[in-house]
């Protein structure tokens, strides 16, 4: 049995003597958040630079 | 043979679970059951060449969905009950040698996902009261096998820990209007002196009532009830804070430091829980580099704790070595070191 839980994927077996055992993986690294983008830099004059 | 025998005295349950004296006990390397079985090799518990992380329910359990009649009669004094509950052990990672304090940030941050999924799914049986994950490392704790993994119990009542604490947080709330974690992380931020590692959203620290030479507690800064709550940025930072603790903790005396990590969060009995705060507990039995603390007489027989170190001078010892801070953490994984 395999299911995808929002992002993590669970496959259930049976082991011999009637266990479950629970495969996880992560096919996607979760994302580290990102930062917050440096202000973009304003030249003197008061005008973007592009 | 595993039951429940009521303990009249100190009104809790004792778990017989006889059947664990014949668990497989510190096995070499070459014959782990918890590694990947390879071809060729011996069956290990897991029927894969390779797995991420893997959990599977303990094949010598104290506690088990389907569990025999007790083999003794209870009494007015001694109830006895069945021993219902699920014991699971989670695999963190398919390398022996590995460990918390070195698997690379992602790999601890899909190990709280596991945490999180296997809250969520066995809080939702019926006959689970209290989901309980914990990690023993280190033979000075009792280990008995070395692969990294910890262990899951699903209990069928509020252990007796996990009740007093409960019913002090309530207390408290219904006196003060706030969580008593909450309260207590704010005077161990506002004091600063047993801070040991901050995270934006996770704080590591010695609190002022600490009854192991290096306890720690690691919590939300957020009142968070369980990991239920977690959201992705959480268990980020989480693996940060809890990654550079045990790097601390393996730096203190240049060697494996032993541990007893419990993870104490609100209960699955249905009931109203927002007064408690998920947070993590770190017992630490050394007390210098070749001593250990014993739980003696007056611990075992009195219930009080002798700590012999005081936790502001612990709290400084662990700040001053291993990463300086969460970024010192992220930053050596992004330069390619442990």
């Amino acid at each position: 049995m395999s299911k995808r839980d929002g992002d993590i994927d669970k496959r259930e077996i049976r082991l011999p003597d009637g266990r479950r055992l629970i495969f996880y993986s992560f096919p996607d690294p979760p994302r580290r958040p990102e930062p917050p983008p440096p202000a973009t830099p304003v030249n003197p004059s008061g005008q973007q630079r592009h | 043979m595993s039951e429940l025998r009521w303990h009249p005295f100190l009104e809790q349950w004792v778990i017989t679970a006889t059947h664990r004296q014949d668990r497989t006990m510190l096995p070499p390397a070459d014959f782990c059951p918890l590694c990947p079985t390879v071809p060729g090799g011996f069956p290990t518990e897991v029927p894969a060449p390779s797995y991420d992380i893997v959990v599977f329910e303990n094949k010598f359990p104290s506690l088990r969905a389907d569990p025999p009649e007790p083999a003794v009669a209870a009494t007015s004094v001694s109830p006895v009950e069945p021993a219902r509950g699920i014991c699971e052990v989670v695999l963190y990672s398919p390398n022996h040698q590995d460990s918390l304090a070195a698997m690379p940030l992602d790999r601890i941050h899909h190990l709280a996902r596991v945490w999180k999924d296997r809250y969520l799914e066995l809080g939702a049986r019926d006959f689970v009261r209290y989901v309980f994950v914990f990690e023993n490392r280190g033979e000075a704790v009792g280990v008995t096998l070395h692969h990294p993994h910890g262990q899951i119990y699903a209990f069928p009542f509020i252990p007796p820990v996990a009740e007093k604490e409960l019913a002090a947080s309530r207390r408290f709330h219904a006196q003060h209007g706030r969580c008593l974690q909450c309260a207590s992380l704010a005077d161990e931020i506002k004091d600063g002196r047993r801070i040991v590692l901050e995270g934006e959203r996770y704080v590591a620290y010695v609190p002022f009532h600490a009854r192991w030479p290096y306890e720690v507690t690691l919590a939300p800064r957020e009142h968070q009830v369980s990991m239920a709550e977690w959201s992705e940025a959480d268990m980020e930072d989480l693996s940060a804070v809890l990654k550079g603790l045990l790097q601390k903790y393996d730096a203190l005396f240049a060697k494996p430091f032993p541990y007893m990590m419990v993870i104490h969060q609100a209960p699955t009995d249905g009931e109203d829980h927002r007064y408690a705060h998920l947070r993590f507990e770190f017992y630490t039995p050394h007390r210098a580099a070749n001593r250990l603390k014993f739980l003696a007489g007056v611990e075992s027989g009195a219930g009080t704790f002798i700590n012999d170190k005081l936790a502001e001078e612990s709290a400084a010892e662990l700040r001053r070595v291993g990463p300086a801070s969460v970024a010192a953490v992220r930053a050596a994984e992004d330069a390619g070191g442990a």
